[in-house]
């Protein structure tokens, strides 16, 4: 029973993990339509930037957080300007240009740091919940998956900004009618979403170390999860997350690993027969 | 307009570069029937393939080979190479793709006629090889640490075989850490085949398996593995978990409570290179099996860690890979030099038999029959993010690809299946 | 005449040109490089598959090396049975073949399975996902995940695959324990079988089954609108994609002579993918004519800068995103479309008609 119920809180990191890799794409995805086939790389554009931070300036772990976010927003902006607003009309070519993307940014790693690269773990050691042993840095993850996402509802919801790119999304001839800078507005809300990915991969490395190749693990997970929860659907994007990493945990605790990916993925493409929008779709024009 | 002629050039360069890249000679048979006699001729460079992927997944361990080949050979043709014939050595990548493998290959042998290969990093990319090599009789020398079970005509294995790692280091860990072991690996053909002949050293050694796990390659959450083996009660964990998931798989043991103390890691799939990537907080204490670690505290160790430093700043550390390619590519200079014409296979394979040269982990030795080497066991603790050498064997051991402990049937036939039975390769 | 020859879809010179390339290629090479010319032919069916499923339909498969690992393995693993259990079999201790490996025990019969078996999967996925109203992006991105679980699970059961392995030492279509073909001969089995799959494709294309494709790719609303059933379209078209995607890996394993789950995962879902972009969609010379020049660039072009290369691939890919986004061959039909708008006078449209009759008296029914 004890390993049971430890299991259930081993998958609510693996939730939180899954969670926090996955907003940065459900807002690329989601809100602006662009299969971002680099979502990896920008993951792990940002795990290297907590690398350079901690362990070649030795700066704080958390400032590191931040920094990781805001040279992966920028890098995002840039991509966007010089990459994906001239493919916005044109679904396909973005998936390829992000995969060419992927390719150079995974090249230009591997030539750099041809070996994968240690960060010290911020917050080590464990705390013990009526028998059940936790390690102190799942707890920071799941908190910081359950701040990023109310702090995104909010910005979504709440904040002028937000309620432009819902606007965006919704029509954006109508939106540009307006006088809303769409074109700002779109370099923004990718340059967020790119951040988050920073975010995700400065969670990821203390854990996983930082590789060249680190990126490509999360890429299905990522899309997987977004499908399940429903495109645009922050809430949606917890609970699959939640579902998908409870799911894999438990049932690999009676199996193993690979049973339990694949059972997973049997279950999400009989969802999709009768859910074919997600779990939490928002109805669409 | 303009785009016309872009589109013009890019036509013209396929059929171009195709052609341009084939060669020009339409002699379709294979190098080696021709021109054996004028290529012995003094002067003319022996050429030598080297085989290692440059990108991929697999890249972040064979980067450090292909230095040591290029090291190698840049020494041995200082030293005056081969009989006075220097060796020219081709790098061809395979981008860690075994159908590349198979490409690359059969470029080195048809069109460089290369008169043997150094390479391959895994298995599969090996395997992927075997058919090439036996169609057009050539020779690959591979320097990983392997699964055994396969014995290729065409192969000289370099790297140490399972029982190589385990047959001291098992009944060691019984009689110091513990009796009850659980056995956790990538799942794949190399820890599941490793740790079938672990589960027998172990009964025969009066230990209990208490727990068997494979994790996906490039797994990243040990999560489940951690609880089930704090489940078994293990006294230690045997590990097979290669590459990057050691990673994860070390920071996420002491991360759940389990102590390195009181029920260590002992692998025999690490690497320096990974290490550093652990961080010494994480990696202490565990133990680890390789015929050679960096951290070997001998003149010809030292000497060899200095002068590759020295050579390559690019981010990348010796490790029992670097080593081992590094040694490949002297055997087979040592066998070329017994060898009036580097082109003739067969008795460049038959040189090879009972070959000796002092490594850098000590002398080591081509057995006289199985194409295996003889190679040193050593098992060290890691302390400080470096491997602290607790035993070394006096000498080398002896290759068994069919370990005696599970084939006693092989045991009178130098550990092997008779050469032409099926079980022998994938034929 | 003239008129009539400048008529003459552009693309189909290349196709002809292509074919006279293809046939005297093993005069001039090493046979090693016809080995390879063989592989990349069945790439390049492996390429027309997809391009009927994503270029006429406009379905993106991010997992259709899926389909082409099937066919492969069916045809590896019959020739691992052929002289009794096979070594990766024992050493799981299986101690004899597995019941439902026993059909593939010829290779004829194994590749008809290899066809078989990737058609009824695409037919059964396509059920699942097209009965729903699901969008275009979902079914990319459910492809994209089957490409990690399948290559995950090929892993899983090495038991009876070999795992990461892989299975090796596959025969060229040797039958009853006879010699197996030329490297040579080989080749012009596979190219005449590219051929014909060209040719059934441009004829699916131009059939009823063809237009309607298109028609869901354009507007599949309005194709709802006039009575079709566009979901059963969408299936018939991924089952015979599938069953292509199958051939092709039917033939590409003994050509290799081996296949191991890196040409089933999703790098290799992927490549496809790049192959048609650059050749470009929708015209089926674009995937004949990607497929040949991606590999032989990458091949070439490794064999150069052993440690850039993936990076300038990386480059060009996106030089060509935004400089040719119709693809090499797309961007040169569309030249000719439109030198042919702008040029040709009434006059000649009639010639052009008659053209384009002579055609399709050729191509369609």
């Amino acid at each position: 029973m004890l390993t049971f119920i430890s299991q259930i809180i081993n998958g609510l990191n693996q939730s939180a993990v899954l969670l926090i890799a996955t907003l940065g794409l459900l807002i690329i995805f989601g809100l602006m339509n662009v299969i971002n086939m680099a979502h990896g790389e920008m993951i792990m554009v940002g795990a290297f930037v907590t690398y350079i931070a901690t362990s070649i300036l030795n700066i704080p772990f958390l400032i590191a957080l931040v920094l990781s976010f805001v040279v992966t927003a920028l890098f995002g902006a840039l991509t966007e300007v010089t990459i994906i607003k001239k493919l916005y009309s044109k679904p396909t070519e973005t998936i390829l240009a992000t995969y060419a993307l992927s390719i150079i940014l995974k090249e230009i790693a591997r030539i750099i740091w041809p070996l994968s690269q240690n960060v010290n773990m911020p917050f080590p050691g464990t705390i013990s919940l009526g028998g059940v042993i936790v390690p102190r840095y799942n707890i920071f993850v799941v908190i910081m998956a359950i701040l990023l996402l109310t702090f995104t509802i909010i910005f979504f919801r709440f904040t002028k900004f937000g309620k432009k790119i819902g606007a965006i999304t919704q029509n954006r001839q109508m939106t540009e009618c307006l006088g809303i800078k769409t074109s700002t507005i779109d370099t923004l809300t990718f340059a967020y979403g790119a951040g988050l990915a920073g975010i995700a991969g400065c969670i990821l490395a203390p854990t996983t170390g930082v590789s060249y190749d680190m990126g490509s693990t999360y890429l299905t997970d990522s899309f997987m999860t977004v499908v399940v929860g429903g495109v645009q659907s922050l809430i949606g994007a917890a609970f699959s997350s939640t579902i998908i990493g409870e799911g894999r945990t438990v049932l690999a605790g009676v199996s193993n690993d690979t049973w339990a990916k694949i059972m997973i993925f049997l279950a999400v493409i009989i969802l999709i027969r009768f859910k074919p929008e997600g779990l939490f779709a928002k109805e669409r024009r | 307009m303009k785009m016309k002629r872009i589109i013009a050039l890019a036509a013209s360069m396929v059929l171009m570069a195709s052609l341009a890249g084939c060669g020009s000679t339409s002699s379709a048979s294979a190098a080696k029937s021709s021109g054996s006699s004028d290529s012995s001729s003094d002067g003319d460079p022996i050429k030598v393939g080297v085989l290692f992927s440059a990108t991929g997944s697999t890249a972040i361990n064979e980067k450090t080979m292909t230095n040591a080949c290029i090291m190698a050979f840049d020494e041995i043709n200082a030293a005056g190479g081969i009989n006075g014939r220097k060796i020219e050595y081709i790098h061809e990548d395979y981008a860690s793709d075994p159908a590349k493998c198979t490409e690359k290959i059969k470029k080195l042998i048809e069109q460089d006629e290369v008169v043997a290969t150094v390479g391959c990093c895994t298995s599969a990319s090996r395997q992927a090889t075997l058919t090439t090599l036996k169609d057009d009789d050539s020779l690959l020398i591979y320097p990983t640490y392997t699964e055994g079970e396969e014995i290729h005509p065409n192969v000289i294995y370099v790297g140490a075989m399972p029982n190589q790692q385990a047959v001291d280091f098992i009944p060691y860990l019984l009689q110091n850490i513990g009796k009850k072991v659980f056995l956790v690996g990538s799942d794949y053909v190399f820890p599941k085949t490793c740790n079938k002949e672990a589960k027998a050293l172990i009964e025969q050694n009066g230990g209990e398996v208490v727990g068997e796990e494979y994790a996906p390659l490039g797994q990243t959450d040990f999560s489940t593995i951690c609880n089930k083996i704090k489940q078994s009660g293990a006294d230690l964990v045997y590990s097979t978990v290669v590459g990057e998931s050691n990673v994860s798989f070390y920071k996420d043991y002491k991360q759940y409570g389990l102590n390195p103390e009181t029920c260590p890691i002992c692998t025999i799939s690490i690497e320096e290179s990974v290490l550093q990537a652990i961080g010494t907080e994480y990696s202490e204490g565990n133990y680890a099996s390789m015929p050679y670690f960096s951290s070997l505290d001998a003149p010809a160790s030292k000497e060899f860690v200095d002068k590759y430093n020295k050579k390559f700043n690019d981010g990348t550390v010796v490790t029992v890979l670097t080593e081992s390619a590094y040694s490949s590519c002297y055997l087979l200079a040592e066998a070329l030099k017994k060898v009036d014409d580097p082109t003739d296979t067969d008795a460049l394979i038959k040189a090879f038999n009972g070959l000796e040269f002092d490594a850098p982990q000590g002398k080591i030795k081509v057995d006289d029959y199985n194409h295996c080497t003889w190679v040193y066991s050593r098992f060290a603790k890691i302390h400080d993010g470096k491997f602290d050498i607790i035993y070394s064997s006096d000498k080398a051991i002896r290759p068994e690809p069919w370990p005696a402990v599970l084939y006693p049937q092989y045991k009178d036939t130098n550990f092997m299946p008779d050469w032409d039975d099926p079980i022998c390769y994938p034929q | 005449m003239k008129s009539k020859l400048k008529d003459f879809p552009v693309n189909h010179y290349i196709d002809i040109a292509l074919l006279i390339f293809l046939i005297f290629f093993p005069l001039f090479v090493k046979t090693f490089r016809v080995e390879m010319m063989s592989r990349y032919l069945c790439f390049a069916i492996f390429a027309l598959s997809l391009d009927l499923l994503w270029g006429y339909t406009g379905l993106l498969s991010l997992g259709h090396a899926v389909l082409f690992g099937m066919g492969g393995y069916m045809i590896g693993i019959c020739y691992q049975i052929q002289n009794g259990l096979p070594a990766f079999m024992t050493r799981e201790g299986l101690t004899q073949i597995p019941w439902f490996y026993i059909p593939l025990k010829n290779p004829i019969a194994a590749a008809a399975i290899g066809i078989l078996i990737p058609a009824l999967f695409a037919m059964l996925l396509g059920f699942f996902m097209f009965s729903s109203k699901i969008k275009g992006v979902f079914f990319t991105i459910i492809t994209l995940a089957l490409a990690q679980i399948f290559s995950e699970f090929i892993i899983n059961v090495q038991k009876y695959t070999n795992g990461f392995n892989g299975l090796q030492g596959v025969k060229r279509f040797a039958i009853n324990g006879g010699e197996q073909l030329g490297k040579v001969q080989y080749y012009y089995i596979v190219l005449a079988i590219a051929v014909l799959v060209f040719i059934f494709c441009l004829w699916l294309s131009r059939s009823r089954i063809g237009k309607i494709a298109t028609s869901i790719r354009e507007n599949e609303a309005r194709l709802g609108f006039f009575g079709y059933q566009s979901s059963h379209y969408k299936i018939l078209i991924y089952t015979i994609s599938g069953a292509l995607a199958g051939l092709a890996g039917v033939l590409y394993t003994p050509a290799t002579s081996s296949i191991t789950t890196q040409d089933i995962g999703v790098a290799a879902s992927t490549a496809v993918v790049v192959w048609i972009a650059v050749g470009g969609r929708g015209n089926l010379t674009g995937a004949v004519f990607g497929a040949l020049f991606i590999n032989w660039a990458q091949s070439l072009l490794s064999e150069h800068f052993s440690s850039y290369w993936q990076l300038i691939l990386g480059g060009v890919l996106l030089a060509i995103i935004f400089f040719i986004p119709n693809g090499i061959i797309g961007q040169i039909i569309e030249l000719q479309r439109r030198r042919t708008v702008e040029g040709v006078k009434i006059k000649e449209q009639s010639n052009a008609n008659k053209g384009a009759g002579l055609w399709r008296q050729i191509f369609s029914r």
